[in-house]
Formats: C-alpha cells, structure tokens, sequence
C-alpha cells in the first residue's frame, strides 16, 4: 500500500482493494471491521470504507493483493 | 445508396476474361481441383520456363494461374456454368484468413495502352498485381493508391472517379467508408458485438439512435443514465452512432452502427467520478460479455510517476481474459509540455488511445509515452475537431484524446464482428497490426499508429458478368438491372 500517508489516521475513506482471492479479501476485511461498499466480482475487486490504518492492515491479509485510496477522474 | 455521393462514373471495359483471386497452398493440387470440379483445365506459370506464360492461355487451356501471385485468369471462352462453379470452390480463400470472405472474381477491366507486345503486359499485370496483392495484405498498401504506388508498372484500372461516402474526416481517414467501388470494402457494422461506453451517460431519445439496442446503467449515486454534460452522448455517437444520421444534412459520424450500445454512467453530469463508479462500470460490461469497453476518462499522472493503478489492471486483465478489450483515453495534459500518459490508460492491460488532428500528426494537448515499458500510447484515433451527436437530437464538435478513443473502440467492434476468434488480447493485436503507421510521428505520440478499420477483397458475383461474355460473343447485349 502507497497511499494514504497524507491522511490523519482516524479518517475513513473508500479505498479500492485488488484481490487474489475474493472471499479471503472479503473475510479479511470482515474480520477487521472493515465495511465493504462494494463487490465486482467479475473483476476481483471491492471498495471499501476504512482508515489509514485498518487499509493498511487489510493490505497485508491474505487474498489481498493491493488496497489504494480511490481517485476521481475527469472527461478527456 | 442514398447516404453515397453520387459521381459520374466511365464506363469500364472489360476484356472478357475473368480475375479470380486467392493463393491456394498447393498449386498444383489447386489446378487438379479446378479441373475436377468445375471441369475447367487450367495451366499453371510453374509449367513455363521463368514463370513465363505469355499474353494468351495456351492451346487447350480455359485458363492460367499465376503461381507466385495467386491469380488465376480465365480465358472470355472459358465455359460459363463452369466458371460459376469454380466460383464456389473454397480453394481460393486458402492463404487469405481475416482478408477474405470466399472466393473472388472481378472482370478483367483494366485497358492497357501497350507499346510493345501482349508479353510485357501480362509480365507487367503480374508483378504489379503481385506487389498490390502482396502490399494490401501486409497492410501497408492502400488499394486506392495502389497504380500510383507500383512505378513502371501497366496501368491498373481506368481513371475512374472515386465516390467515397460523406464522413466526418475521422472515418475517412480510419478508411470506415471506403469508395462504392473499388478492390476493398469495409462491410463491418458492429452487429452481435456489445460496445461498452463508460462516460456521462447519453441522450437516450437522441433521433439517432432510435430503434437501436441500448442498455444502459448509472454507477453516478443520484443521477440517472441521461447525459447532461454531453460528453457520453458524443463519444457513444462517434463508437456505436447511426450510418444515415436523420438529419441528411449531417455526414456520417459513426463506426460501428449495428453494435449493441452499452452506456455505462460513470462520470456524473460535472464530468468527474469515482474509481469506484468506474470500476462498477467495467464490471457490469464484463459480466454482460461486452467485448469493447471504451473509457473516454482519466486523471493525470506525475512526471516521474512510473507506477500504474493496480485495481484499474486487476480489472482489464480480468477483462482480457474474459475477451473484453478496454481502451482508454491518453489524456489531454501536453498542451504546456509532454506529459505522461493518464491513468487508466497507462495499464500495461488497457489500451492506452492518443488523439491526432487531420494531418495525422500529434494533438498538441495529447500525452505521450514516457515510462516504458507500461505507461505508452498504444494506437493512436482521430481527436481534433470531431463531429458526432450531443444531447437534445443534435450535432457537435469537440477535441481531446477522449474523442480518439471511440474512434478504436468502434473500429475494434468491426474486427470482433469479422471473427469470433478477435476478443481480448487478439482484438489489441489484430487493431494494432492493421494500424496505419505515421513514420513522422514517435511511437511514444502514437503508438502503432491511426486506427483503421478492417479490409476485405471486393467479392463480385459471377452471374452478372455472364452478359458481357455473351456481347463479346457476338449475342445481343443484355441490360443491367
């Protein structure tokens, strides 16, 4: 995980976690308190709302394989 | 057809003899067939000395194949019922796979004003059909400039007039239109193919798209699919818009006009969304087969920025593998500066799409490849001065790599739709193979270059020609339909 270091640590933002297996990530994040926003299972990816330190924490679970803040993006 | 010029157009003459087409992988099991099959005896150049066949079929024969080129030309006496049944025989599409669609047959309509003897001409009509054949199918030879193309050699075709449909200059250019007549067609329209677009949404009673298959989704919390911005609505029309816009003062705009339209909201009536909102997106189009997913969006990327989105490749690798391709806009930073490509599109697993302007150089404003070996510009689509349909059943013009993008992506829906085996990383590679290169520009401005659409060899029937052999004969002349 490269993000989030800017962030006050009690702050809960979404966060888009790539996933190795999808129903470890999804027990991890349950297992941490984690609330999932969202589930694309064809993809293998959830969004979730967390803090810095609970993301950090989700990224070095099993089934995880990266947890990065969400972005925005723009028309081109 | 209505939506075609009309242009005066010389009368051809024909010779009488017939073209027929396709390089068989054995030309001397190819000649067998024909004799057994459609009972026509057919020399082959491998039995003259050089490949040396002289201007006439030789004594007995209804014809000669040109071995090296792949030609075979049918002598004006040759049986009628049996050309038509040489017509049918699948031995002539062998060699050809993706250019062809059967067997070819063309009138012999060339006129060759010729200073010496009938030798020179055919040994000139076969090296210059030979370098043509072999240029179209290498991808590097337009058929429209092909008699400029070959120096010394005969004289293709009559100087006839080229009609080539009304287009924005992008179609033309990615050659989706191509003349009424003419070597190669671009019969593609998209049907069976699912084109995703993950915008702002679209004008869903826009007068274009009426009768049109369309679904369409919001990933945009509190915002339904209909596009207030503008922006969707313009880069659906240039993917997936009409091949006869209602209003007939409008030119075509749109590629792939049978594709199943997907609109995907992502980004809300401001124009901005959420990787959250997109990534959905994607989903939806991946789990409901779309094989195109077109994302005129992105966010700018640091210089000295070399690391890539991890969820955004999860995704389109995720994507490959079920055989949707993802392009994505390279994003519009370089007007003060080259900037590196945006994110998503500098995923080494997503089609990174650059904008040209109409002399086929670099937009100024689009970004560039900078940290190889991920973060390039793939392919390269028309982005200046667009013209395809905005919100209220209107027209438009806009700019920006986001215009580039459904330029590829409804061309790649004309490649899925002219074979099944074209999803995923074999669409990138088949859309990057065909693509025209731009030597003038870096390929770190354009990747493999401008997107163009797929070629087939004209196939004309055989029957119709049948009335000039029997003029020639001697029989009254019959009237075209």
């Amino acid at each position: 995980m490269s993000a989030g270091e800017d962030m006050p640590d009690d702050a809960t933002i979404r966060y888009v976690v790539t996933c190795s297996d999808l129903a470890a990530a999804r027990r991890a994040a349950g297992s941490l308190g984690i609330a999932i926003d969202d589930e694309m299972g064809a993809l293998g990816l959830l969004t979730v709302r967390a803090t810095a330190r609970l993301a950090a924490r989700l990224a070095a679970s099993p089934g995880v394989e990266a947890v990065e803040p969400e972005g925005m993006m723009r028309t081109q | 057809m209505d939506d075609f010029h009309q242009f005066p157009v010389t009368e051809p003459q024909y010779t009488g003899r017939i073209l027929m087409v396709g390089r068989p992988d054995d030309s001397s099991a190819a000649t067998r067939e024909m004799k057994r099959a459609a009972g026509l005896t057919i020399a082959s150049s491998l039995d003259f000395k050089d490949q040396d066949t002289g201007a006439e079929a030789p004594a007995g024969a209804d014809g000669v194949f040109l071995n090296e080129i792949g030609v075979t030309i049918l002598s004006e006496a040759a049986d009628p019922a049996a050309v038509s049944r040489l017509a049918s025989l699948n031995l002539f599409a062998e060699g050809l796979a993706g250019e062809i669609e059967g067997p070819i047959a063309e009138p012999e309509q060339y006129v060759y004003a010729l200073a010496d003897d009938g030798r020179s001409y055919l040994r000139g009509f076969r090296d210059a059909t030979n370098a043509m054949v072999e240029g179209m199918l290498a991808g590097d030879l337009d058929p429209d400039e092909a008699a400029q193309a070959l120096p010394g050699a005969p004289i293709l075709r009559p100087t006839l007039p080229i009609g080539t449909p009304p287009a924005t200059w992008g179609l033309k250019a990615c050659h989706v239109v191509r003349p009424a007549i003419g070597l190669v067609s671009q019969p593609y329209s998209g049907r069976g193919i699912r084109v995703a677009v993950l915008d702002t949404g679209m004008d869903l009673g826009h007068r274009d798209f009426a009768g049109r298959t369309i679904r369409a989704a919001s990933f945009v919390p509190g915002e339904a699919v209909n596009d207030l911005h503008s922006h969707g609505t313009h880069c659906i029309g240039t993917a997936c818009g009409p091949r006869a816009p209602v209003d007939p003062a409008v030119v075509r705009y749109g590629i792939a006009h049978e594709a199943e339209i997907w609109a995907g909201k992502v980004l809300s009536n401001a124009g901005s969304g959420q990787d959250g909102w997109i990534l959905a997106g994607i989903n939806w189009a991946v789990a409901n087969g779309c094989q195109v997913v077109s994302m005129s969006l992105g966010a700018p990327v640091a210089i000295g920025s070399t690391g890539y989105p991890a969820a955004y490749e999860a995704a389109a690798r995720a994507a490959l593998a079920r055989g949707t391709l993802i392009v994505a806009a390279a994003g519009n930073d370089s007007s003060g500066g080259l900037r590196p490509v945006s994110r998503p599109a500098n995923c080494p697993s997503i089609m990174a799409v650059g904008a040209v302007g109409e002399t086929l150089a670099r937009a100024g404003f689009s970004n560039v490849g900078m940290y190889a070996p991920h973060g390039s510009v793939d392919i390269a689509g028309p982005g200046v001065g667009v013209l395809s349909s905005v919100p209220g059943g209107g027209h438009g013009t806009k700019s920006g790599t986001s215009m580039a993008t459904p330029h590829v992506a409804g061309i790649a829906a004309l490649y899925a739709q002219s074979s099944a085996r074209l999803r995923g990383a074999a669409l990138w590679q088949a859309l990057t193979a065909h693509a025209q290169s731009l030597p003038s520009q870096p390929a770190t401005h354009v990747g493999a270059g401008l997107v163009q659409a797929p070629r087939v060899l004209r196939r004309l029937p055989i029957a119709p020609l049948l009335p000039i052999r029997l003029r020639e004969a001697g029989a009254p002349a019959a009237q075209d339909a």
